[in-house]
């Protein structure tokens, strides 16, 4: 037999053991995609009713839409917002729970409550949090006089993205707190206690010892925690419906609204793919800048069926 | 057993080549010990023959067999790891009979294979636990079991002994030389200390930047090491090297540098270079009263039995060992002789070995 | 250690008891307005409740369909569970321990699940579970869950494998023993805290996922929890707050369970080897 004959059985075996969760992606999204383009072409309204092919309208109709433009804008002020300031967030946080301290065990546990309890106590939680007239929030501001009136946190248009920003962060920060916990914990002590011996300070070894190690998961979560903040469509869906008005409809609660009340579901498929182009552009570029980062398995693996 | 055949075994690692042109052939009941220091290719080539790291050239014989293609699992050989690689979710027995459970073995075979190797090894009451409950001799004990199980035609071990502390080692190294020897099996070695080497091989094969630059008996290589890395690799403490020219005087030939000072003897009169490397051990050296050779003594290391003295001669330092009861002390000046016929001669320009008689 | 108790070590531990309270407290404050009428919820504006009552619970246990609801989501979470274990695992040690050509772009591949807008998802898949009798049913649920919790899981996992010794299936291999068998056998338990792990991702992310459900369940009794809770609260013009306090303390109550049985298996086991 020849030395060929070995590397491919070794890779025989592990394409068929990546191959399902492939071929459900494929399912889940591919196909998916390839539909939405085809309904984006048509004239479809609702899922079962006839259609024209139009090509390229619904495309030129959204680029010259005003609503659309101001949600593209608004998606990417959420997505900043959102994707900066959590991921900054969850690393101090990890950092500062990193350290041994009393209730550390607690803390681990349980800190990732928030993200754990589905999406609908989150939003009602908060919805009533906020509350104008009965929300812990003002109700207690206003006792204590630091306001006067109450705070409208999801009926002002001009502080609902904020409002929402939060809930959001709330739900997702202790989460991507975990993971970068998860990261710190792989640094060997013994790195950081050498680093001491040599006199390193707190932001030395941060930036020689930790950071370095940190890099990989930073950047994943960096991707991924970008999709999934562009891509967050039930709290913001269960708290204002993207109002009021329409100062929280970002892109994915505008064709949402577009496709299932607006009954038009082939604008809100081209809508999508319009966000979907924008979102493959900033992941390609992003891997691609990043790539060192993304060699996610061991090259240098030894071949064992040789 | 069997015999196993390295013929110029080559492994680049991208541009490096990490093993270069090995060839050692090992006989059936043979304990051959790879050693040299880190990163010399020993435990690459090891990984070679157990077909964990492929060959980019040469040919591997296992017995008559030619198994550069086949797979680790069909060499028919065991291996025991520095780490012991134990499966520490599953008991000692578990662990024993795991391979033989595989390879399709009846169960009461299994039991009786699994007895007889915990009974060799006095694993019988451990049989039961788990690795974490087991000391690192016993978790040893267990690694070499499950390798010894498999009655393979040859065992590797890559550094079996180096975890563990000094005292274990040398009890071990005892009961694996018995034990090996009783099961006449043949066995590749692999070590990067010399000492373990020097006891434990039939033959060792020392290995210096990917090439094997002496493969002979323990006694041969530490009387007639073929290069001066061997020399100095090998023994302990380690050998003295003096650079020194040969010059005539009073119609002599000496070997001199500066205050050093020794006669050429007759079994070295074919000697054709005007300058060479010489090699003594420090055992070799005496303390005398009168004449030989002066220096003076900067450090004294007490090991016991003996002492090590460190002599400065001019710029150079050498050592030599006495016995505790001499009194030297630091600053001291004292005088040494050798015996030329002890010398080892080398080679400037490639540091080889000179010989002056047939062999070698 | 030092156990003295310095400034910082002060300051540390605020900061931490401020960011837990904030993470924290707002569980605290709906469990005790789920047990305060919903009257004096709106109108009183006071933290110490005036009158303590169960009417809230009355309403959510035995007057709504709750408990149809936490069957369906446990149905539902178990199904997913089942299908993404393994998935993970295979992909995990595929990508992660084994080798072949293009093994790093499949595993780019797998993360561009999360690249899709689920609301571009929505109406595709609605049409192609359609067209697979998926549409309203459990199973249909079941799949898009595990879709969304296989790539991030197959890379959580990959961090656990990566600390297991490649002398385990070294040893493994020269003694004969096959892949697969080694896969089973040796890597699977001793990646154990890892895969517990996963299989609570896995359920969370059943457990919480509303978009799919919303949308492929039709019929009002396969409703899971997110759905059939927010259906009632905010279906209607005036929020019931006693009752939407005491529906979330009682979607809240199952994770909590949860986590208090195997909590601290999760950080454990995305924590490559080092609290060991």
């Amino acid at each position: 037999m020849s030395q060929q004959d070995f590397r491919s059985r070794d890779s025989r075996l592990g394409l068929y053991l990546v191959l399902p969760a492939v071929m459900l992606v494929i399912l889940v999204v591919i196909l998916p995609i390839i539909s939405g383009i085809q309904i984006s072409l048509t004239s479809q309204r609702v899922v079962g009713s006839e259609y024209e092919i139009i090509g390229l309208k619904n495309y030129f109709d959204l680029f010259k839409d005003k609503n659309f433009i101001a949600s593209l804008g608004r998606s990417a002020v959420w997505v900043l917002a959102n994707g900066l300031f959590q991921t900054f967030v969850a690393l101090l946080i990890a950092l500062l729970i990193n350290q041994p301290f009393k209730g550390q065990n607690f803390v681990r546990t349980w800190i990732i409550l928030p993200w754990a309890v589905p999406a609908a106590v989150t939003a009602i939680l908060w919805r009533w949090m906020f509350d104008a007239t009965s929300g812990i929030i003002n109700t207690s501001m206003m006792r204590l006089g630091i306001m006067e009136k109450p705070a409208l946190f999801l009926a002002n248009p001009e502080i609902a993205g904020i409002s929402l920003t939060f809930v959001n962060s709330w739900r997702y920060v202790p989460f991507l707190t975990i993971i970068f916990l998860a990261s710190l914990a792989s640094v060997p002590e013994e790195e950081y206690e050498a680093a001491r011996v040599d006199g390193a300070g707190a932001w030395l070894q941060f930036k020689t010892i930790t950071f370095p190690n940190l890099l990989p998961t930073l950047t994943v979560l960096g991707l991924v925690g970008t999709l999934w903040a562009s891509n967050v469509f039930d709290i913001i869906w269960m708290m204002t419906r993207g109002g009021p008005g329409v100062s929280t409809t970002t892109i994915p609660v505008l064709m949402y609204d577009t496709a299932f009340y607006g009954y038009n579901i082939s604008k809100a498929s081209a809508g999508a793919i319009i966000f979907l182009l924008i979102l493959i552009v900033f992941a390609l570029v992003f891997i691609f800048l990043n790539r060192k980062q993304f060699i996610m398995a061991d090259e240098t693996f030894r071949d064992l069926s040789k | 057993m069997a015999s196993v055949t390295l013929t110029r075994l080559n492994k680049k690692f991208g541009n490096t080549l990490a093993v270069k042109n090995v060839s050692v052939d090992i006989a059936d009941g043979e304990f051959l010990v790879f050693v040299g220091p880190s990163g010399c290719g020993k435990t690459t080539t090891l990984r070679m023959v157990a077909g964990l790291e492929s060959l980019s050239d040469g040919e591997i014989r296992i017995g008559d067999r030619i198994v550069n293609d086949l797979a680790p699992g069909d060499r028919d050989l065991a291996m025991v790891f520095q780490n012991y690689a134990l499966y520490s979710h599953m008991t000692v027995e578990k662990n024993l009979g795991f391979a033989l459970k595989a390879r399709g073995l009846e169960g009461d075979e299994i039991e009786k294979r699994v007895q007889k190797v915990a009974n060799m090894l006095d694993l019988q009451e451990m049989l039961g636990r788990k690795p974490r409950q087991l000391s690192g001799g016993q978790r040893q004990r267990v690694a070499l079991g499950r390798a010894i199980v498999r009655n393979p035609q040859a065992f590797l071990m890559d550094e079996p002994l180096s975890n563990l502390d000094a005292l274990l080692r040398l009890q071990t190294r005892k009961e694996l030389i018995e034990l090996t020897g009783e099961l006449k099996s043949t066995v590749i070695y692999v070590t990067h200390d010399q000492v373990e080497a020097m006891t434990m091989g039939h033959r060792l094969a020392v290995m210096n930047k990917g090439e094997v630059v002496q493969l002979d008996t323990p006694e041969n290589i530490f009387s007639r090491p073929s290069s001066r890395f061997v020399a100095e690799f090998i023994g302990s403490p380690p050998m003295n090297f003096l650079q020194v020219e040969i010059v005539e005087k009073n119609k002599k030939r000496v070997f001199q540098q500066d205050s050093f000072e020794v006669q050429v003897p007759d079994s070295m009169k074919a000697l054709k270079e005007t300058s060479v490397i010489l090699g003594f051990r420090p055992n070799e050296l005496e303390l005398v009263s009168r004449g030989g050779i002066s220096g003076t003594v900067s450090v004294v290391e007490t090991l016991g039995s003996e002492k090590l003295v460190y002599l400065k001669l001019g710029e150079k330092t050498i050592s030599l060992l006495v016995p505790t009861a001499e009194k030297i002390n630091s600053g001291e000046n004292v005088r040494f002789k050798i015996n030329p016929e002890s010398l080892h001669l080398f080679n400037i320009a490639n540091e080889t070995r000179i010989s002056f008689d047939d062999s070698v | 250690m030092n156990s003295s108790i310095s400034l910082t070590s002060i300051l540390r531990l605020l900061v931490i008891s401020l960011i837990m309270f904030i993470l924290l407290a707002p569980f605290l404050w709906i469990l005790l307005a789920s047990f305060r009428p919903n009257m004096e919820l709106i109108r009183n504006q006071t933290l110490i409740p005036q009158n303590l009552t169960i009417e809230n619970y009355i309403s959510l246990f035995a007057k709504s369909a709750y408990w149809q609801w936490v069957i369906n989501s446990t149905i539902v979470a178990i199904y997913t569970v089942v299908l993404s274990l393994p998935l993970i695992v295979a992909g995990a040690y595929s990508v992660y321990r084994t080798q072949y050509r293009g093994r790093n772009v499949l595993s780019l591949f797998l993360l561009s699940v999360y690249i899709f807008p689920t609301a571009l998802l929505v109406v595709p898949i609605f049409k192609i579970f359609d067209g697979l009798a998926l549409v309203d049913s459990h199973l249909g649920c079941a799949l898009m869950n595990t879709a969304f919790a296989v790539p991030f899981g197959i890379w959580l996992l990959q961090a656990f494998l990566k600390s297991l010794p490649p002398e385990l299936e070294e040893a493994a291999a020269v003694d004969g023993i096959g892949r697969i068998r080694t896969l089973f056998q040796i890597i699977i338990p001793q990646a154990a805290p890892g895969i517990i792990a996963i299989a609570m991702f896995a359920f969370i992310v059943s457990w919480t996922e509303y978009l799919f459900a919303m949308t492929l369940l039709l019929s009002n009794d396969l409703h899971t929890l997110p759905i059939g809770l927010t259906g009632i609260v905010f279906g209607q013009y005036r929020v019931n707050w006693g009752f939407a306090a005491a529906g979330a303390v009682g979607s809240a109550l199952p994770v909590f369970i949860l986590f208090l049985i195997v909590g601290r298996w999760f950080i454990r086991g995305i924590s490559a080897g080092a609290i060991k």
